[in-house]
């Protein structure tokens, strides 16, 4: 629970800062809120506002957005049994992100996992939009983010969820080895892409091994 | 402009919520073997590695900057090492920041 709260409130910190990159780099306020509330994956939020704000296209933000969260598909399937009978599954679905399933994987019985999914994601539900507001907000005061480095906590956020639950060495090693390939097919690949490329290597590897 | 960006908001927010829906949808219709259910699980777990490694190295298609890459790689060896959480998290920051500060790009 108290990981939980802290992950919100990086998220709040991580949400902060895209808001004021998002205002900063020339989107009117409603951009990124209504990504927050609608969208509320920050990876592929980052990707649509990096892209647009960088000359690209806006079918090519939205294609990469989407390419980025089809992850959700196989997120979907192994929390399935955490979102309940009825409306509130429709709920359940939109609070599936990066956090609320690591947080459930990495809990032990039934109920744990479905209590750390569902207060995970009504967390961020409510702090994400919250802390893109007020970081839209106040972009235009801040003149960079970057010098406070926060642009480094997003990657260290998801790290410090997934190492810990890998126990030995020898099992991190095919998703380092496919998150290797990945990293290095970045330049040559439409972003997004690389990401699928990796999941086929950790199965062929998971297949073979 | 403004307007394709919002058709551009509408149609990521209901491709990603139909993403998101897909799964639980198709689970209900088949039932997963508790070996197919690790294996998800483990190509989850990989998946957010992925996205974290590519996150350390790159800003969208660009490289990041050694900064930046010092600073996650120096949270990702304190994370392995189980680390609190917001210790880790505030690392990152804290280091690049440092680096950038002493010139490093």
């Amino acid at each position: 629970m108290r990981d939980i709260t802290l992950v919100c409130l990086a998220d709040g910190l991580v949400g902060l800062s895209y808001g004021a990159v998002s205002t900063t780099s020339g989107f009117e306020l409603w951009v990124p809120i209504l990504l927050s509330i609608f969208v509320l994956a920050g990876a592929s939020e980052f990707l649509f506002v990096g892209i647009i704000s960088s000359g690209g296209s806006v079918l090519s933000a939205v294609l990469a957005g989407l390419l980025v969260n089809l992850r959700h598909l196989a997120f979907g399937l192994s929390v399935k049994e955490f979102l309940g009978k009825g409306p509130s599954t429709l709920l359940g679905c939109h609070v599936m992100n990066d956090e609320s399933v690591a947080f459930a994987i990495s809990q032990q019985s039934f109920e744990e996992k479905k209590l750390a999914y569902w207060t995970c994601g009504l967390g961020i539900l409510l702090i994400w939009p919250m802390s893109v507001w007020a970081g839209a907000t106040i972009g235009s005061f801040v003149e960079n983010t970057s010098v406070l480095g926060l642009d480094a906590m997003f990657p260290a956020i998801i790290f410090a969820l997934v190492l810990p639950g890998y126990k030995s060495k020898k099992k991190v090693i095919p998703p380092i080895t496919g998150a290797f390939v990945a990293v290095a097919s970045v330049p040559f690949l439409p972003i997004g892409l690389p990401h699928l490329l990796s999941i086929g290597f950790v199965l062929f590897m998971r297949k073979y091994s | 402009m403004n307007l394709s960006i919002m058709w551009g908001i509408a149609i990521l927010a209901i491709g990603t919520y139909l993403i998101r829906i897909a799964g639980p949808l198709l689970g209900k219709r088949f039932q997963f073997s508790s070996g197919i259910r690790v294996a998800i699980e483990e190509v989850s777990s990989a998946l957010l590695f992925t996205v974290a490694i590519v996150a350390t190295f790159y800003g969208g298609q660009t490289y990041a900057g050694h900064a930046h890459v010092v600073g996650v790689l120096v949270s990702a060896i304190m994370a392995f090492r189980r680390f609190p959480f917001i210790v880790v998290v505030l690392t990152a920051a804290a280091v690049t920041a440092l680096l950038r500060f002493i010139g490093v790009p």
